[in-house]
C-alpha cells in the first residue's frame, strides 16, 4: 500500500578511527567497522528493512619503528555471528588463529579468539577482516512522515515532513544530519524554476538545532543547526525528531515519463559515530615483544667459596617501546643445558603483571640470589616481557577512539527520499466528528478530489462501532449525502437516509457504503465547519477554478438558508459563478446546516465546484459531503474512513488497497480421437491384408 | 509428437495473451495467508471452482478490500456464491468474471476468511476413453504465502494423470497450472498422459497380431 518510499544506501564507517593520534603509536591496533544497510521508508511514516551487515577490519600495524615486532598474541572477543578471517599479510610472517601461553588468556577472560602473528616489521601490517550479517532492522532507523504524502503534478505544494532517527544500538550515538533538495535544473520530476522545490521551515527539533543554507537547499541538524557543526547526541534506544519542516515545490511529470509515480524529495546523510564497535568486537589485552636483552650474572663469594651468587639483568634495547616485564626467572644447574641437574636452592622467579615497567634503554636487575655448590654452577636467566599498553610507546587500541572528524571518515547513513507526485485524480475524504451532546455524535465526511483529472467512480466506507448506533434509526441518522444527484447509487429513495449499501463487519454495529459518481477536478469547492452564523464566524476558504488556479474566499453563515460569500449574500441551491474564459467556474452552495441559526451553534457548509461528466451527460460535483449522527454510550472513538474500487496510489488522508483480483483460465485440446481413428485404420488394413 | 503440439500451441497462445492478463500489483498489506482452490469436476463437464482465502493485513493501519474479482480469461461462469467470515456474502457474475464484496475490517496483524464458489461451464474435456483438463491459476493481486491447487473426480471416474504447480509463495504476477486426465478405466496414476500410451499400445498389438499373421502364413 502506498509505498512510497525509499532507498537507501548506505554507508558506513566505523568507531574506531585512524586519527592523528594513531599516527604518533609505535604499534596501533585498529579496528574499523563499515555498515551497509536498506532501508525503505514511505511517506506515510512505514518503512521496510531490507538486508544489512557489517564489514569489519583489524589492522595490527608495526607502525615505521625502524624495530621488528615478534610474537604477537592478538585477544579478540568475537560475539555470535562474526566470522574472522586473515585479509592481508606480509609474505615473511605467519598468521594464524591458535591457543595461546596461559599468562595471555589469564590476562584475556573475556576473549575467545586469539590471533598469532609471527613477526611483523617496520612499516608492515596484518590485516584481519571479519562480517556480520543482520536480520530485521539495523539498528539505526531514520524515518519520514510526509503531510501530504502525495502532490499534484504542477501544483504548488506545501510538504510537511518530519524526520525522525532512532538509536538501537546499546549505547550512545554522536548524530548529524543534512538533508539536500534536488537541484533547481534537475530531470527528477520537479519544474525547473528557481528554488524548487525549496525548504521554507527547517521545522523544530527535539534535540540539536536545525537550520537552512542561503539558497534554502539544504537542513542541517546538528549541535545548533550551523554546517559543519557539533554533534548531537543520542542516548541508547533514544530517538531524536524534526517536525514541520516545510518543503514547497511544484513537480512536473513530463521530465519523467508523465505518470504518476515518485519523485526525489532529497537525499538525508547521516553522520554518526559511537565509541565502540558496531557489533560488539573488543580487542583484548596485546602480547608483543621487541627488542631486549637478558644477563644471568654469577658471583663466588670470596670468604665461602662453596656460596654463589646470581642475578638477572633485563634491559630494554628497544629505541621505541616501553615493556612491561612480568616474569623473571634465574635458576643454576651442574650440566651445561638449561634443563640439567638443578642445584638445590639457586631457583628464584616471579611472576606478576606487572614487575616494572621499563622505558627504551631502561634496564631491571634481578638478584643477587645465593646458593651453596662445591662445583662451578652454569647459571641461566629468563625474562618475560611484553609491549605496553601505551599511546605513544607501545600498542594501542583505537577501536574505543572517537576523535574524528568528517573528513576522516565518520560513520554516513544516506537516505534518498522520494514522494508520490500524482498525475491525474487524487481522491481526499476527511472525516471530522463532533460531540453534539452527551453521548451524541456528528459524523460529517467530505471527499473532494484535489488532483488534476476528473476521477472514476469512488466508494466511500465508514464503519459505525460498537456500542453505538445511527440515531433516529429509522433515517440511519439523518443521513445525508450532498449534493444527491452524486450518490450513483441510492439503496433508499427517501432522503435522509442516503446510501449505497448498508454492511454488517464483524466488530462493529454496522457500515456505510456510498458510492459516488466521478469528482471533476481542477475546480473544488468547500465542505466546512462553522461555529455559528454572522460574520464574527467567518472563515477563510481556499477554492480552485477551472483552471487550476486558487481564489481566497471570506465566508460565513447567515442563516440555515443563506451564506455570505465577500460581502455578497446567496441562498442554499443557488450559484456562484466566478472568473471569466478558461477560469470560469460555477459553484454551488450545495448544503447549509439547518442547525446555523445563531451566533453560537454550529454547523456545516458546503460549496461545490460543477463539473460535467461526458460518459453519462450529467452534472458532477467537486466535493460531496456526508452526514450522520450517532448515539451510544462511552466514548465515540474514530473509526477508520475507507476508499475502495480505486487505485490506492490516488487517494489521500484515508485508507485504501486495491481490489484482491485473482485470474484464472482453463480448455485444452484432446487428440485422443486420433489415436482412435489411428488405431481403427491399423485394424482395417490388418484385416484386408490378411 | 502429436501430444506435444496442442500444449505448445497452448503456449504461444498464453504467452501471446499474456499481456493481457495482468492485474494490478501494487504493494500492499495485504497477503493471501492461505490459497486453497479445489477444482470439483462434474459429470456434466463443468466444474465447481471452490476458493478458500484467508487474507492477511500485513501493514499498520485498518484495511477494507471493498470487492474482489475472480476473472475468468476463457470458459462462462454458471452461478457465484460467496462468504466472508462464515456468513453468506455478495457475489455477483459480470461477463467473464465474479464480483464477491469483502466488508470486513481487517485490523493490522489479522486476517479474515473468504470463500467464494463458482460453477463453469465446459471445464473438462470429453475424449473417447480419457477425458482432459487444464487450467492456469493466475495471477493473483496479493502474495500467497501457503496455498495448493485439489482436483476432485466426478463419480465412477478417476484421476489417471496429474500435474500441478503449488501456490504456496506465489507472488503478484505469477502463475499456476494444473493438467491432468480422467479416466473411466482403472489406470493407475502415472506422470504423463495416458492416452497417447494407451492407444499407441492398441495400435502396436493390431499390428503386430497382423504381423504374426503374415509370418505363420
Amino acid at each position: 500500500m502506498k509505498k512510497i518510499a525509499t532507498l537507501l544506501l548506505v554507508l558506513l564507517l566505523l568507531p574506531g578511527l585512524i586519527n592523528t593520534r594513531a599516527a604518533s603509536t609505535p604499534m596501533p591496533i585498529i579496528v574499523k567497522e563499515y555498515l551497509n544497510a536498506t532501508v525503505v521508508t514511505d511517506g506515510s511514516g512505514h518503512y521496510y528493512c531490507g538486508p544489512w551487515n557489517y564489514t569489519g577490519y583489524i589492522t595490527v600495524l608495526n607502525n615505521n619503528t625502524g624495530e621488528t615486532i615478534s610474537d604477537i598474541w592478538l585477544p579478540v572477543y568475537v560475539p555470535s555471528g562474526v566470522s574472522i578471517a586473515v585479509y592481508s599479510y606480509p609474505s615473511y610472517a605467519t598468521v594464524v588463529q591458535g591457543t595461546p601461553p596461559s599468562y595471555v588468556s589469564a590476562n584475556n577472560p573475556s576473549a575467545n579468539a586469539y590471533w598469532h602473528i609471527n613477526q611483523l616489521r617496520s612499516g608492515d601490517s596484518v590485516v584481519l577482516k571479519y562480517t556480520y550479517t543482520g536480520s530485521g532492522c539495523s539498528p539505526l532507523l531514520v524515518n519520514e512522515t510526509y503531510l501530504p504524502y502525495k502532490i499534484v503534478n504542477l501544483q504548488s505544494s506545501t510538504v510537511n515532513v518530519n524526520i525522525s532517527i532512532k538509536n538501537g544500538f546499546s549505547f550512545k550515538l554522536g548524530v548529524k544530519v543534512k538533508k539536500i533538495l534536488p537541484a533547481d535544473n534537475g530531470k527528477e520530476g520537479w519544474l525547473n524554476t528557481t528554488s524548487n522545490p525549496v525548504f521554507i521551515s527547517a521545522g523544530t527539533p527535539t534535540v540539536g538545532g536545525t537550520g537552512l543554507s542561503p539558497n534554502g537547499k539544504e537542513l542541517s541538524w546538528t549541535g545548533t543547526g550551523a554546517w559543519p557543526d557539533n554533534w548531537f547526541f543520542l542516548d541508547a534506544g533514544a530517538t531524536g525528531l524534526v517536525k514541520n519542516v516545510q518543503i514547497q515545490g511544484t513537480p512536473d511529470l513530463s521530465e519523467v515519463g508523465g505518470y504518476t509515480k515518485k519523485i526525489p524529495l532529497g537525499t538525508i546523510y547521516v553522520y554518526f559515530y559511537a565509541n565502540q564497535t558496531f557489533t560488539g568486537l573488543k580487542i583484548g589485552k596485546v602480547f608483543a615483544v621487541g627488542n631486549a636483552n637478558v644477563e644471568a650474572k654469577k658471583e663466588q663469594s670470596t670468604t665461602t667459596p662453596s656460596t654463589w651468587y646470581e642475578t638477572l639483568v633485563f634491559y630494554d634495547t628497544s629505541g621505541v617501546f616501553k615493556y612491561d616485564l612480568f616474569n623473571t626467572t634465574i635458576w643454576a644447574t651442574t650440566g651445561n643445558t638449561p634443563d640439567s641437574t638443578l642445584i638445590t636452592g639457586s631457583r628464584n622467579s616471579q611472576q606478576t603483571f606487572n614487575i616494572t615497567q621499563l622505558l627504551p634503554s631502561g634496564s631491571y636487575t634481578y638478584g643477587p640470589f645465593s646458593f651453596t655448590y662445591s662445583g662451578v654452577p652454569k647459571i641461566w636467566g629468563l625474562a618475560k616481557f611484553r609491549i605496553s599498553n601505551d599511546q605513544n610507546k607501545g600498542w594501542w587500541n583505537y577501536t574505543n577512539a572517537t576523535y574524528s572528524t568528517d573528513s576522516s571518515g565518520n560513520s554516513r547513513y544516506q537516505v534518498i527520499e522520494e514522494i508520490w507526485a500524482v498525475n491525474g485524480y487524487l481522491v481526499k475524504a476527511r472525516k471530522e466528528i463532533r460531540a453534539t451532546s452527551p453521548n451524541n455524535y456528528s459524523i460529517a465526511i467530505a471527499l473532494s478530489n484535489i488532483g488534476q483529472w476528473m476521477s472514476p467512480y469512488v466508494e466511500m466506507y465508514d464503519v459505525v462501532p460498537l456500542n453505538f448506533a445511527p440515531s433516529p434509526s429509522a433515517t440511519e441518522g439523518g443521513m445525508i449525502f450532498r449534493p444527491l444527484d452524486m450518490l450513483a447509487q441510492d439503496a433508499n429513495p427517501a432522503s435522509p437516509p442516503d446510501y449505497s449499501l448498508i454492511t454488517s463487519p464483524t466488530g462493529y454495529t454496522k457500515g456505510y457504503v456510498w458510492k459516488s459518481y466521478p469528482l471533476p477536478a481542477p475546480q473544488l469547492g468547500f465542505a466546512e465547519y462553522f461555529r455559528g452564523t454572522g460574520s464574527s464566524n467567518s472563515k477563510t476558504v481556499t477554492v480552485t477554478l477551472a483552471d487550476g488556479t486558487t481564489r481566497q474566499w471570506t465566508v460565513y453563515p447567515v442563516d440555515p438558508n443563506t451564506i455570505n460569500v465577500n460581502g455578497t449574500n446567496y441562498a442554499k441551491k443557488s450559484n456562484i459563478t466566478v472568473g471569466t474564459g478558461a477560469s470560469q467556474t460555477t459553484f454551488n452552495v450545495t448544503f447549509v446546516d439547518d442547525n446555523l441559526t445563531s451566533a453560537t451553534s454550529g454547523g456545516y457548509v458546503v460549496v461545490s465546484a460543477y463539473g460535467y461528466y461526458p460518459n453519462l451527460k450529467k452534472k458532477v460535483f467537486n466535493p460531496v459531503f456526508v452526514r450522520y449522527f450517532v448515539y451510544g454510550s462511552g466514548n465515540y472513538n474514530a473509526t477508520n474512513l475507507f476508499i475502495v474500487g480505486v487505485d490506492p496510489r490516488n487517494t489521500l488522508d484515508v485508507l485504501a488497497v486495491s481490489a484482491p483480483e485473482a485470474r484464472m483460465s482453463y480448455g485444452t485440446s484432446n487428440f485422443e480421437i486420433v489415436f482412435v481413428i489411428a488405431a481403427i485404420a491399423a485394424s482395417i488394413i490388418a484385416v484386408r491384408k490378411r | 509428437m502429436s501430444r506435444q503440439l496442442p500444449l505448445i500451441l497452448f503456449f504461444i497462445l498464453f504467452l501471446f495473451c499474456s499481456s493481457l492478463l495482468t492485474v494490478n500489483a501494487q504493494v500492499g498489506p495485504l497477503v493471501y495467508k492461505n490459497y486453497y482452490v479445489k477444482i470439483i469436476i462434474l459429470n456434466d463437464c463443468s466444474a465447481l471452482l471452490s476458493y478458500d482465502m484467508e487474507l492477511e493485513n500485513t501493514g499498520t493501519v485498518p484495511v477494507v478490500p471493498g470487492y474482489g474479482l475472480i476473472n475468468l480469461s476463457s470458459g462462462k461462469v454458471v452461478s457465484a456464491s460467496s462468504s466472508v467470515m462464515g456468513r453468506r456474502g455478495e457475489a455477483v457474475i459480470e461477463g467473464n468474471a465474479v464480483r464477491y464484496s469483502v466488508w470486513e475490517v481487517i485490523n493490522p496483524g489479522k486476517s479474515i476468511k473468504v470463500e467464494v464458489n463458482l460453477t463453469v461451464s465446459g471445464f473438462l474435456n470429453k475424449g473417447i476413453l480419457f477425458d482432459e483438463f487444464q487450467a492456469t491459476i493466475g495471477p493473483i493481486s496479493y502474495p500467497v504465502i501457503r496455498g495448493d491447487v485439489v482436483v476432485v473426480p466426478p463419480a465412477g471416474k478417476s484421476i489417471v494423470y496429474l500435474s500441478k504447480s503449488s501456490l504456496n509463495a506465489m507472488k503478484p504476477g505469477d502463475i499456476a497450472r494444473v493438467r491432468g486426465e480422467l479416466s473411466s478405466i482403472p489406470l493407475p496414476l502415472l506422470p504423463f498422459s495416458w492416452y497417447p500410451v494407451f492407444w499407441t499400445a492398441v495400435i502396436a498389438v493390431i499390428l503386430l497380431a497382423f504381423v504374426i499373421r503374415r509370418v505363420r502364413r
